[in-house]
């Protein structure tokens, strides 16, 4: 049986999830000085409620729990044949893959986020679709972007969960129709950046100039790609994977899947958990979803142990 | 004058032979020198099968081809009836294999996708499995075969037991072409319990360290089955079995046709079809039959393959089942698909996707999945002479020479999941044939193959319409509130069902409120093992009490 880690994305931020995990950390200190060198901002500011807020805080707040959670796992002897992040999630994967050092991912995040906060400052989200598949979907798109300002399918998190990014008013109408079509459910979300469509590419430009300045290490876990659902196993195809996907859809169905049909029967998923364990539950009904909570570290070690057996 | 020689392949297969002698005794290959071996006994470009189906692989010897050294062994054309394993992709990715043709993909649908479209494999072909096994004997002759049997004497003689399923086929390719045999063997034995395949079949065999995987794949839950599944399993007993009276047929493995299963001893018994409808299987032994077997309805059954679990149920109902002298089942997955082709009255299943004019596929966007035998049974052998009065009972015109037509009936719930619509204007399999640059669109079953579509909402018999825009009417009146349910007219809708075209559930006296699932006769695993006796062992992660 194979293990995955699943890294989860925006969306999944709560408040207070740092302060436990350094409570379990042995490198917490060095870990929350080399944060707070680079951020200029202390961990509980980045780790409250209030300090949610900011897109910035959080997509930092994301890795560092992404990072310590494996670190914790693997520590324990629970081990992963396969890493997977979701978003901003994959620069955590990164780190644990020893593609990026944690120092180097803390900066990559911190600049990715503030040019991502910068970019659209209003009138621009991101909204949910349920019951619809790609290829359904991709029609209405079409047709809607023919007459509107475009909207753009930014994730395929399931095969009929799908998100897409644009400005606001121009989604309402999309939703309007769809509902008109028939769709089980949409949702406008909390997400006031247009993430993963052609809209960031300048981000993503920028992102580039500064992975290029690194000398990345070859991934010692095989890295499942946002861009392109597919395996990448060299440095150069993840280095560019990380500033390609904020300007490409998030193709986190393929990527899943591709690592399940690889033989991945175990998929953790990191701290802060439940999004991505509840895509795997759904999509994947024979193998063991396991959700990182570092206060029930034990119990979860037992688990994935009894799983090896199965 | 130039001397012909007529021993090409005969002469080749010598040399390989006496090539390996030092590696093996007599025709045991010792396991540490599997891959030496292998790396002498296939040779570049050499067309190989690797023994993969959908329950049975010879998952030994995928490992040990995967380690051979591709710059010994190379360019190898697989043919494959099921691609399951990682490791059957693993060997295009180091460039041991290059080409694949192959039948089922189901486990490895996405990453075959992203490999040919990356170009690291070639496609020949996409068959349904009889299509693949006719092949092996006319165009894809083997050069190697490898596959996986339970035990093997010292003579060399096979036990295949109830997972029979298609190595006989695949043995019988190679052996009598000067292929190349070679088996893997769970042990080895003195004596067999019986021989499935015989010695002079078979050239080399290696004791794995493991025995061969095999998975349960025909066990479905009682206790996923919904109301819904029910109601249209209620509607297809009474608007299709009972009204054309089906005695002979198949069921594909999804939970709308385990209901109907649930409910022959219940709801049927209660109608007074015991005897009448489904006595005669071309079945793989589903657990979910055993309430309808130890009731009496059924009289035969015979096998694609066996079941995990199933094995004491079956050696204890000789009478039902097709077993060796040993007493286990002997299963033959070509020849069961032969009997579900031209044998059989019906072939009853479900899909993914239906198209307005009753077109049907699993096939989804950025997925090759390929098709197994469903339409193998799903479509109508215009071969067939033999009558049978379900068969008759197709027939709509008064032409002397009219001939009858196998049921070929999809039973579905107008949204999968409750999401996502089956009724669709087109297939998805068009866009897939697009970008996967096929040569034709992966059509599971044809429109004008289906002579029934079932759904909560009714029957629509569509081998009555006549002419295609009144079969676009009598799907979208069955098709509920998808887009192609909504194109559906009333009054059209009501001549339809005045002409027998389209039944509704009260036109065939079937109450929506009886659906319930206090009609199914086991509501989850543990009733199954009750009805069996406790003969019926199902795999752990079934056991949920």
């Amino acid at each position: 049986m194979k293990t995955a880690f699943l890294f989860p994305g925006q969306g999944s931020q709560k408040p207070d999830i740092l302060s436990s995990l350094l409570a379990q950390e042995s490198d917490a200190g060095y870990l929350s000085y080399l944060t707070e060198q680079i951020l200029q901002k202390s961990i509980s500011e980045i780790d409250s409620s209030e300090g949610l807020f900011s897109t910035v805080n959080v997509q930092v707040n994301l890795l560092i729990a992404g990072v310590l959670s494996a670190k914790q796992l693997l520590a324990r002897g629970v081990t992963a044949d396969f890493v997977a992040g979701h978003s901003v999630g994959a620069f955590a994967a990164a780190v644990v893959s020893e593609v990026i050092t944690f120092q180097e991912a803390v900066s990559l995040v911190h600049h990715r986020a503030q040019l991502m906060e910068k970019a659209f400052p209003a009138h621009y989200g991101m909204a949910a679709l349920l019951g619809f598949t790609e290829n359904r979907l991709i029609l209405y798109l079409k047709d809607h972007n023919s007459r509107h300002t475009p909207v753009y399918l930014s994730n395929i998190n399931a095969s009929d969960q799908l998100v897409v990014t644009g400005k606001i008013d121009s989604i309402a109408i999309l939703i309007n129709e769809l509902e008109k079509a028939g769709i089980r459910k949409t949702k406008l979300l909390d997400v006031k950046v247009p993430s993963h469509c052609e809209l960031m590419t300048s981000v993503s430009q920028s992102l580039k100039q500064q992975i290029e300045q690194l000398t990345l290490k070859s991934p010692v876990i095989p890295f499942a790609s946002n861009v392109t659902g597919r395996l990448l196993k060299t440095a150069d195809a993840i280095g560019k994977d990380l500033w390609q996907s904020i300007s490409s859809p998030v193709k986190w169905y393929d990527a899943t899947t591709l690592i399940y049909e690889l033989g991945t029967r175990i998929f953790i998923e990191m701290e802060p958990s439940g999004v991505l364990a509840k895509l795997a539950t759904e999509a994947f009904p024979e193998a063991e979803i396991l959700n990182m909570d570092s206060k029930q570290i034990d119990q979860i070690t037992v688990l994935w142990n009894n799983y090896q057996h199965k | 004058m130039i001397s012909t020689s007529w021993t090409k392949k005969r002469d080749e297969k010598k040399r390989r032979i006496n090539a390996v002698k030092h590696l093996v005794e007599n025709i045991f290959i010792k396991r540490e020198n599997i891959v030496e071996t292998l790396q002498v006994l296939i040779q570049p470009g050499d067309r190989v099968v690797l023994e993969g189906n959908n329950q049975k692989q010879a998952s030994f010897l995928a490992e040990a081809l995967l380690q051979l050294d591709p710059a010994k062994v190379n360019k190898l054309h697989m043919v494959m009836s099921s691609i399951s394993l990682p490791e059957h992709l693993d060997i295009f990715e180091k460039g041991i294999a290059e080409k694949v043709d192959f039948a089922y993909a189901g486990p490895q649908s996405l990453r075959i996708a992203q490999m040919l479209e990356d170009g690291i494999l070639k496609i020949g072909e996409i068959h349904t499995y009889l299509e693949l096994y006719g092949r092996l004997f006319i165009d894809l002759i083997p050069n190697v075969v490898l596959i996986a049997a339970d035990k093997a004497d010292r003579l060399g003689n096979l036990y295949t037991g109830p997972n029979t399923e298609e190595t006989p086929t695949i043995a019988e390719a190679a052996a009598f072409k000067d292929g190349i045999v070679i088996v893997q063997v769970n042990e080895i034995l003195d004596e067999l319990p019986r021989v499935d395949i015989p010695s002079s079949w078979v050239d080399f065999i290696v004791e794995a360290d493991q025995p061969y995987q095999l998975e349960a794949l025909f066990t479905r839950d009682p206790q996923n089955i919904t109301e819904l599944h029910i109601l249209i399993a209620m509607l297809t007993i009474r608007g299709v079995y009972e009204k054309h009276h089906v005695k002979s047929l198949n069921h594909g493995v999804g939970f709308n046709t385990a209901a109907i299963e649930l409910l022959l001893p219940t709801y049927a018994q209660s109608l007074g079809l015991k005897g009448k409808i489904a006595t005669n299987w071309a079945l793989n032994p589903h657990p979910t039959l055993i309430p309808a077997i130890e009731s009496g309805w059924v009289d035969t059954l015979y096998a694609f393959g066996g079941e995990v679990g199933m094995e004491q149920y079956v050696a204890a109902r000789p009478d039902i089942f097709f077993t060796g002298r040993d007493g286990s089942l002997r299963s033959n997955r070509a020849l069961a698909q032969v009997a579900g082709q031209y044998a059989i009255d019906m072939f009853i299943g479900s899909t993914l996707q239906i198209d307005k004019n009753g077109n049907s596929s699993t096939v989804v966007s950025g997925r090759l999945a390929g098709f197994g035998g469903a339409p193998n049974m799903g479509h109508d052998p215009r071969g067939r002479r033999h009558s049978s009065k379900a068969w008759l009972d197709m027939i709509t015109s008064k032409d002397p020479l009219a001939h009858g037509r196998k049921l070929v009936v999809q039973t579905v719930e107008t949204f999968q999941n409750g999401n996502t619509p089956v009724f669709v204007e087109t297939l998805d399999a068009v866009e897939v044939a697009k970008q996967s640059n096929l040569a034709t669109a992966p059509v599971m079953i044809y429109g004008d193959d289906v002579t029934h579509v079932v759904t909560e909402e009714g029957v629509a018999y569509i081998y009555k319409a006549e002419g295609q825009e009144e079969r676009r009417q009598a799907l979208a009146a069955i098709a509920g509130v998808t887009s192609v349910g909504r194109t559906a007219d009333p009054k059209t809708t009501q001549a339809l069902r005045e002409r027998g075209v389209v039944a509704y559930p009260e036109d065939i006296g079937v109450h929506r409120t009886e659906a319930k699932r206090s009609l199914l006769a086991a509501k989850n695993i543990k009733d199954l093992v009750e009805w069996s006796g406790g003969l019926y062992n199902p795999p752990a992660k079934f056991k949920n009490w």
